[in-house]
């Protein structure tokens, strides 16, 4: 019955997709209030009938109706139960039914953010982002509808891949493909100041940057999950391999990076309007990429649980979008003339813009090399795999260079920098930089590009924090304690600080990439229930192990006894399930993580007598790359934050006064 | 150019305050990067093995290396690069076996020969194009005349959109009091 009624409410809610960009185009074009009023209220209404189809659908798992053929396909009667609420994202329809229920979501509230403040962008970007739902919904209501009934009713389901049976997949599709869709609504913004002939006022750059860092944060935060989730479940030690799916998340989050920095120049000074536009368009383009090559995409992934045969339709509708936003933005460039000139090369304005070039080639390069294999299979009818080398080699060098800017950029002033200013900011910076490349050499980091890599990382770090230093002695005069003085000069100025927050947390990413990329550890081996191991500083004690079989499943978990030098670190489990019907084994790797390395141990090949081989890893410094994720997001939070407005009241009143 | 730094009593403890951070910041980074040194000897035939099976793909499972994927299979042929390692074949026979045996996409790298040379040859030329572009368009964005007055981009059909705006914002408000009360 509620499957029915969620069937239904899918078919309404794509008519009324349609119906809502029609009223809001014409609305906005032929500028009639009552047609973009009805389109809003339309908008509005979207995410009830779709949380209708919803809760139809995750009644239908929860209560292992097979009736539905989406629950048949992905569910079994031996599915753990709390998974059961999460498992409609496992596969193509439902998740694309996520998709679009978490799009009218956004879509609503970028609505109400924006109809006050921007009341001519409104309707077209209103009907921007109906067009998206319309693409969704059309393809959910006529090609893979989660809703279809089968005709005859299976007893049992076919069960879901059992690598997404983890805690990360309560958080890490579902994130990662909000963030890729939440890329429409900065790039609907964008595109609607654009048609409403509003571009060159920058009134939609506030509202764009708003929403542009909760789509990157957003991105940036299904990365880091991602990520995460291979380290802990894909056992093999690794969080990152340059898989086509990877690097289609990495593309709109590069190009969200750029976006969300040269917004700033807009904003600051009137400048690079053309620029933001093809920037927020090149992104959007690469947010369709990213679902297209993971809906069906032609290159071969571990990450391939959701294909499908749609992707050609996904293809199509990007290809559409960019010529009609490009056509768009050729049409209206004489509106999007810069409000001021580039005063000099040594410049925040060249600065921002150098990081958005170098954001912008990664990506490319990221793109060419995941699609490469597919041109080589169609034009010259060869198998060519692009892998770790080459994206290390081509894009491992831009990352660096990225690095840099990062450190310096942040210290040159708006419009020109004098060599004195340049002087006084960065001395301190360059010179721990070069301190630290020299000490880390002495003491044994000889890796060239580590010793690089981590001076760069130093520089970085020092500017921010010799900036924070100085800000606070110049507070702390005022005869203000430390910390009531950090505080108020942090707040005082949000999105600089909120920035700076971030840039930390990026590079303790950086520094932990480095790290385990470079001297990581590896052993693989044999070892036998009472043999001991010593790796490093370690001492491993293979107690015994222990078979223990479930309705899907056989598990095979090992039991170890781990030392460091005196330091009894406890027992470690390291477990390997084979899930029978599927003929997949998937590991549970045992972690012990501190601040200064991993101690990290894969089961792998078990025999009958508890034989097997053991992968032991020592990864160092890879937690803080977890712990960059949080700090990130407060970053961003906190950049994002309103301003209070008091303030600035209360100044006026002084000078009338 | 002004010099705000005199050498006087306040110039030398800016000086002395600045040693004090560079000390702080470099051992801290220092500290940080300490594990990194912390080295475990691994015998080398192992690492070369190591190696090669980061290279290496699995055949039947999609995208991963013989590393990383838990197939049979690629357990299977992690032990072949064992056995070839022991019984001293070097990495390029190693690496030229699987190709005979599967085709060159076996190897995780494009060779750099025949089709896959056009994957190498295409970044250096757009970086370098983009370069090239950007000096260039820093070269016209600081020689540009420019817009630098907003006044001067209200167009005729302002004074309509003001029209429409304020009939917008009461349709609006009318909604708002319906709703609302």
């Amino acid at each position: 019955m509620l499957v029915d009624l969620g069937y239904i409410a899918i078919g309404v809610a794509f008519a009324l997709s349609i119906y809502i960009s029609i009223s809001a185009f014409v609305g906005g074009i032929k500028k009639i209030p009552e047609l973009i009023v009805s389109a809003r209220w339309g908008m509005y209404s979207l995410p009830f009938l779709l949380l209708l189809a919803i809760s139809a659908l995750v009644t239908a798992f929860v209560n292992n109706d097979f009736s539905v053929r989406y629950v048949a396909e992905n569910s079994n009667l031996a599915m753990p139960q709390q998974y059961t609420w999460v498992a409609l994202y496992a596969g193509n329809a439902g998740s694309l039914l996520f998709i679009a229920i978490v799009f009218s979501v956004l879509a609503v509230l970028a609505t109400l953010t924006i109809r006050k403040s921007l009341p001519h962008t409104t309707p077209y970007a209103l009907g921007l982002m109906a067009l998206v739902l319309t693409f969704f919904l059309g393809i959910i209501f006529f090609m893979a509808n989660p809703l279809e009934r089968l005709p005859i009713t299976p007893v049992d389901g076919q069960g879901i891949n059992p690598l997404l049976v983890h805690f990360g997949m309560f958080i890490h599709p579902p994130v990662q493909m909000t963030g890729l869709v939440s890329v429409t609504i900065p790039f609907s913004i964008a595109i609607g100041a654009m048609l409403a002939k509003r571009g060159g006022r920058d009134e939609w750059v506030d509202l764009g940057r708003v929403w542009g860092m909760i789509s990157w944060l957003i991105l940036t935060m299904g990365l880091l999950l991602g990520s995460w989730w291979a380290y802990t479940i894909l056992g093999w030690g690794g969080y990152w391999a340059w898989d086509p799916v990877e690097n289609s998340a990495l593309m709109p989050w590069l190009a969200m990076t750029a976006f969300i920095h040269s917004i700033m120049v807009q904003k600051r000074r009137g400048m690079f309007r053309m620029w933001n536009m093809v920037i927020i368009i090149f992104a959007f383009t690469m947010s369709l990429m990213g679902m297209f090559i993971n809906r069906g995409g032609p290159v071969p992934s571990v990450h391939s649980f959701a294909q499908s045969t749609m992707g050609w339709l996904f293809l199509m509708f990007m290809a559409v979008s960019l010529f009609g936003s490009l056509l768009a933005f050729l049409l209206n460039t004489e509106n999007l003339v810069s409000r001021e000139r580039l005063e000099s090369i040594l410049s925040r304005e060249s600065m921002f813009l150098f990081q958005n070039v170098l954001f912008l080639l990664a990506a490319l390069i990221t793109l060419w090399g995941s699609i490469f294999p597919v041109l080589a299979k169609v034009i010259n009818n060869t198998t060519v795999t692009v892998g770790e080398p080459f994206y290390n080699v081509v894009v491992g060098p831009i990352l660096l260079v990225i690095l840099v800017v990062m450190g310096v950029g942040p210290f040159f002033p708006w419009r020109r920098a004098t060599r004195n200013n340049l002087y006084r900011a960065l001395r301190v910076p360059v010179v721990v930089g070069i301190f630290t490349a020299i000490i880390i050499t002495s003491i044994g980091i000889r890796q060239p590009v580590a010793v690089l890599a981590f001076s760069v990382c130093a520089l970085a770090a020092s500017g921010i924090f010799t900036e924070w230093f100085r800000g606070t002695r110049s507070r702390m005069r005022k005869k203000e304690p430390f910390w009531v003085a950090f505080i108020s000069l942090i707040a005082g100025n949000r999105p600089r600080y909120g920035g700076y927050i971030v840039h930390l947390g990026i590079l303790m990413l950086a520094i932990g990439a480095i790290a385990s990329s470079f001297y990581s550890t590896q052993r693989d081996i044999m070892m036998e229930p009472g043999e001991t191991y010593e790796v490093g500083d370690y001492n491993l004690a293979y107690i015994d192990s222990e078979q223990k079989t479930y309705s899907d499943r056989d598990e095979f978990i090992g039991r170890f006894r781990v030392t460091k030098g005196n330091k009894d670190l406890g027992f470690m489990y390291p477990k390997q399930s084979f899930y029978r019907e599927f003929r997949i084994s998937a590991t549970h790797a045992a972690i012990k993580s501190t601040p200064i390395e991993d101690f990290y141990i894969i089961p792998s090949e078990f025999s009958d007598n508890g034989k097997a081989v053991f992968r032991i890893l020592l990864n160092p410094l890879v937690w803080w790359m977890w712990v960059s994720g949080p700090i990130m997001a407060i970053g961003a939070m906190f950049a994002l934050w309103p301003q209070r407005r008091v303030s600035t009241k209360l100044v006026t009143i002084d000078k009338k006064t | 150019m002004i010099f705000h730094g005199n050498l006087d009593v306040t110039g030398m403890r800016k000086i002395s305050q600045s040693l004090v951070d560079l000390f702080a910041l470099t051992i801290i980074f220092t500290a940080i990067t300490v594990s990194c040194v912390t080295a475990v000897d691994v015998p080398y035939a192992e690492e070369r093995s190591h190696n090669l099976n980061e290279v290496v793909m699995c055949p039947v499972c999609p995208g991963e290396s013989i590393d990383q994927s838990q197939n049979p299979l690629a357990a299977q042929m992690r032990a072949i690069v064992k056995e070839k390692i022991q019984e001293g074949w070097t990495d390029k026979q190693i690496k030229d076996y699987f190709v005979a045996g599967y085709g060159p996409s076996i190897l995780l790298e494009p060779p750099g020969a025949g089709v896959s040379l056009v994957i190498w040859i295409v970044p250096p030329i757009v970086i370098a194009i983009s370069i090239v572009l950007l000096i260039f368009g820093i070269r016209s964005m600081t020689r540009q005349k420019v817009r630098n007055s907003l006044l001067k981009q209200v167009d005729a059909s302002e004074h309509d959109i003001s029209e429409y705006s304020k009939r917008l914002e009461k349709v609006i408000d009318e909604t708002y009091e319906n709703t609302n009360g």
